[in-house]
């Protein structure tokens, strides 16, 4: 079972379609090192910096992507109730 | 990715194959070969659906329900029906020997357009770039410097070319046509000839006689005539006139044993003015969105817009001087390699899209 926050990521990169969403995350996660199921806001902030985010400027280009990526800080920031920086 | 790693994909590397079969059979076999109009139709329709199918893999592997997916479903509709425009064409010209243009193929082609344009709006809905005054300007002089050249030269001619005009200055759309052959020195020579139909041994002081339509404009006529020799050189002669008969006698004998084509110009129709020259517009168009792309986007959008960009631009080339050498009734067959490098360039755009978002996952 996926962790809350492998699956609030998941969502929010939903438009990328589902398996090339999931392959990009499940890839980032592996850098961090850290699996989908037991993921943590940490591990997967790492991983948003790590390959998510370049990954996704080749989609949206650099602004819209460094915008996701503040957005999803922000939410799983959220999660853990704490703030963000914006990874730069 | 890298560039290495792009031209080792079996996808790139038989897409790469099929432009140098493509180059080989229309610069390699003559033109006059009994094999050159099979041949090159053969490359030619391949590499559109050769594009075809592979923008089709490319979406599959995208899904339709992702926003990447939708973009390149639409090019690829918009390749699809360029195959079928071209399959179209195909059928006029090669099996029912009919002029393909305009015909039903121009409305595939033209359609063409709109899944392209949306995939492109599509796209730049996503990217969100922001207004920038230096990029736009630089987008704005390379459109003008295409734009205004066409214009001058391309579409400024064909709106004012008018050929032979009927009485109230419309023109007509018939006149005849005569292709033939003078005897060569010591036959007998026939020393009429007529219309529409290939005449030989023809008389080298022969006068070419037409039974014109009784609404046609006679000045008109005269103006539009012409008779060439085989190098297009023009023949000048006398009118005489019979009610809405002509003789048309040279001023000189003819040569010998030589090929002559003589006419009454025609020209573009409306139709046919409007069809060509909305072509390179549309191309412009694409071209604006394919600059947006290159432009604005950058690299970070990665190498396959830039490989479409290159594709739009090959195809308005392509474009562009197919209506200035139809209009002139002239055809270059190589030049169909541009329509070929282009088809093949989406197709490697795509596959190059699918590739990078691979090699992220």
């Amino acid at each position: 079972m996926a962790s809350e926050v492998y699956q609030l990521v998941e969502k929010e990169l939903d438009f990328l379609g589902d398996i090339l969403c999931a392959g990009i995350i499940k890839k980032g996660l592996s850098k961090v090192p850290a699996s989908p199921d037991d993921a943590c806001v940490d591990d997967m902030m790492m991983a948003l910096d790590l390959h998510i985010k370049t990954a996704l400027v080749t989609f949206v280009g650099v602004d819209e992507a460094n915008l996701k990526i503040l957005n999803l800080k922000k939410k799983l920031a959220g999660l853990n109730g704490g703030g963000v920086s914006n990874g730069s | 990715m890298e560039a290495k790693e792009f031209l080792k994909n079996p996808m790139i590397l038989l897409l790469i194959i099929f432009g140098i079969i493509s180059t080989i059979v229309y610069l390699g076999i003559p033109e006059d070969s009994d094999n050159f109009i099979s041949m090159t139709y053969l490359v030619y329709l391949a590499s559109t659906y050769i594009s075809t199918v592979m923008l089709f893999y490319v979406v599959k592997f995208y899904g339709t329900k992702s926003f990447e997916g939708k973009v390149w479903l639409l090019i690829s509709v918009g390749m699809l029906l360029w195959a079928l425009g071209e399959t179209i064409w195909y059928y006029y010209d090669a099996v029912a020997g009919v002029d393909p243009f305009p015909s039903i193929a121009d409305v595939a082609y033209i359609v063409a357009y709109l899944p392209i344009a949306f995939a492109f709006i599509y796209k730049a809905k996503f990217t969100k770039a922001k207004f920038d005054m230096k990029k736009t300007a630089a987008i704005a002089i390379i459109l003008i410097l295409i734009a205004l050249p066409t214009a001058i030269y391309v579409a400024g001619p064909i709106l004012a070319d008018e050929g032979v005009l009927d009485m109230d200055g419309n023109a007509m759309d018939d006149a005849p046509y005569y292709y033939f052959m003078t005897a060569e020195d010591g036959v007998m020579p026939d020393t009429f000839i007529v219309a529409d139909e290939e005449v030989y041994d023809v008389a080298v002081n022969a006068t070419i006689v037409m039974e014109l339509d009784p609404s046609v404009d006679i000045d008109s006529v005269e103006e539009m005539f012409g008779l060439y020799d085989i190098d297009w050189e023009y023949i000048d002669g006398t009118f005489e006139w019979n009610g809405t008969t002509v003789t048309f006698t040279p001023d000189e004998a003819l040569e010998p044993g030589a090929e002559y084509e003589a006419e009454v110009y025609i020209g573009y129709g409306s139709l046919e003015k409007g069809i060509s020259l909305l072509y390179p517009m549309l191309d412009l168009v694409l071209l604006a969105f394919a600059l947006f792309i290159a432009f604005y986007w950058g690299s970070s959008v990665s190498g396959g817009w830039y490989i479409v960009s290159i594709a739009i631009a090959l195809t308005t080339l392509a474009d562009i001087g197919f209506t200035f050498l139809d209009w002139q009734g002239l055809s270059f067959p190589p030049m169909d390699l541009l329509w070929v490098a282009s088809y093949l360039a989406f197709a490697m755009g795509g596959i190059y899209q699918k590739m990078l978002h691979e090699s992220f996952m």
